[in-house]
């Protein structure tokens, strides 16, 4: 190893060894070392894995915005289908406006709120299914209607008995809860080795240490992906309650002004926001938990 | 001498989901006394229920007749290591209430000191296993249960955590299941091989 870092750190220094080796291996290009990757420099080995990833997104990005610009030149009716550059040109007029940053941030903020305190549900009454039966008898059922009912007859029944600013909340709430519900339920019945269970108990270690110490990081992945899961669907659930009921400064308000004036632009604009919301959240709180859960 | 365990006229079968199974292998009138300081070493054939009477000894299983007293406090090295994952080898000894100055001295007599920051997964079989022997140490306890306590481990490893445990344990009683009667010298065990299995 000592030897081939050597010679790597030669290269960087001396960038005319690469052309001395291509002199004899490939007279035609003049750049491109014949090297293995292993014995590129530090800083390529380095930069190689985040360009592969870079490619990685911008690939199928580029490929798909290719997709939907040529649909757009065959029904070449700008209100059905319009043209990536027409979309890019409205995001880029929202952006300059407050309307915009503030509809996004409000949107943001009520399924944010909606997700926590549906997460939270999710988790309390998956420990209770599992620890109590009287709870599992009653609140099982409960969870299976919730999954069952559509999110359109959630909205519209929500909306009799909510008000308005609070509803794209409670439908968040209502969506994230029953899925960390049934992961947390799953996971304590499969995740939790019972011979760390037997472990805790010969050694006499109280229950909130179990709790902490052997229930919670067991069941921490399986917690992680469902939250992540919710979050997309309490987010979009959101949303759809926000273009049902209207409050001011939504997302879902401007996509249905959007709609009624016929701007398919910019109900495209808007829903490219959206989807660039949902997937910058996505990652969030996928960083978080690779922070707080690197074990 | 101070009675640490006495079991007395043990009974216990084997739960068989096979109903066409007519007869249940288990424990019938099994008896045994322990005294303080006294050390004895299971070594019947594999399958003969040593492990499960350890279980049973520990209340992980109940009986289906019979009485275990139990007179003090109770350490167990399990078959498996049973070792936290994502704690590191010192969290593991901590989480049990073992202060870390203790846990670092004690990972330390079994060369585990470089090892304390470590996760589970990062160590070899044979660290894992000294491990889990540290962390029985640390509990501590009037009897201690040993269940294959060596294996995977090298005659040095063998030796050092072998004369921790010794040391360690110098007033409790001792069951030690294991078919190596080199280990059963090492931990100063006497061998009692009567069969405890029975068809009944």
């Amino acid at each position: 190893m000592p030897a081939e870092n050597k010679q790597a750190g030669c290269a960087d220094e001396n960038s005319d060894l690469y052309a001395g080796a291509n002199s004899t291996k490939n007279p035609d290009k003049d750049t491109k070392p014949d090297m293995n990757p292993d014995e590129y420099p530090k800083s390529v080995r380095k930069i190689r894995p985040i360009l592969r990833r870079i490619l990685k997104i911008l690939i199928p990005l580029a490929f798909w915005l290719a997709v939907w610009q040529i649909v757009s030149m065959l029904v070449d009716i700008e209100l059905l289908v319009p043209s990536v550059g027409v979309v890019i040109s409205v995001l880029f007029e929202l952006w300059q406006t407050s309307e915009f940053w503030l509809s996004a941030l409000l949107s943001l903020a009520r399924v944010l709120i909606g997700f926590a305190v549906g997460t939270l549900l999710g988790f309390v009454c998956g420990f209770l299914t599992h620890y109590v039966k009287p709870a599992r008898i009653l609140l099982e059922p409960l969870m299976k209607v919730i999954r069952a009912v559509p999110v359109a007859s959630f909205i519209i029944l929500a909306l009799v008995w909510i008000e308005t600013d609070a509803l794209p909340s409670f439908i968040a709430a209502a969506m994230a809860a029953p899925m960390v519900w049934q992961s947390i339920s799953g996971a304590l019945a499969s995740d939790v080795d019972p011979k760390l269970l037997e472990f805790a108990r010969v050694y006499t270690i109280p229950r909130a240490k179990i709790l902490r110490g052997i229930i919670l990081p067991s069941v921490l992945p399986a917690f992680i992906s469902s939250a992540a899961g919710a979050l997309g669907f309490a987010w979009k659930s959101g949303i759809a309650a926000e273009v049902i009921c209207q409050p001011l400064y939504s997302i879902g308000r401007q996509l249905q002004n959007a709609k009624v004036y016929y701007e398919t632009p910019r109900v495209f604009a808007w829903t490219c926001t959206v989807c660039i919301l949902s997937i910058a959240l996505e990652h969030i709180l996928k960083l978080a938990a690779a922070r707080y859960g690197k074990r | 001498m101070d009675t640490i365990l006495k079991i007395n006229r043990l009974a216990f079968a084997y739960k068989s989901n096979d109903r066409t199974e007519q007869k249940k292998r288990g424990f019938e009138n099994y008896s045994l006394t322990l005294c303080r300081g006294e050390r004895i070493c299971l070594s019947a054939p594999s399958g003969s229920g040593k492990t499960t009477l350890l279980r049973l000894i520990a209340g992980l299983e109940r009986p289906d007749s019979g009485t275990i007293e139990l007179y003090g406090k109770l350490a167990y090295m399990f078959q498996e290591d049973r070792l936290l994952g994502w704690y590191t080898a010192l969290e593991n000894l901590t989480f049990i209430g073992c202060e870390r100055a203790r846990a670092l001295k004690l990972l330390d007599a079994v060369g585990l000191g470089d090892a304390a920051d470590k996760l589970p997964r990062e160590l070899s079989g044979g660290m894992k296993r000294r491990l889990a022997a540290v962390r029985t140490v640390a509990h501590g306890g009037d009897l201690l249960l040993l269940d294959e306590p060596f294996g995977g481990l090298d005659e040095t490893s063998r030796a050092l955590t072998a004369k921790l445990i010794h040391d360690s344990f110098r007033d409790a009683a001792m069951i030690l299941v294991t078919h190596s009667p080199a280990d059963a010298e090492l931990l100063g065990a006497r061998i009692d091989d009567r069969p405890f299995i029975a068809e009944c």
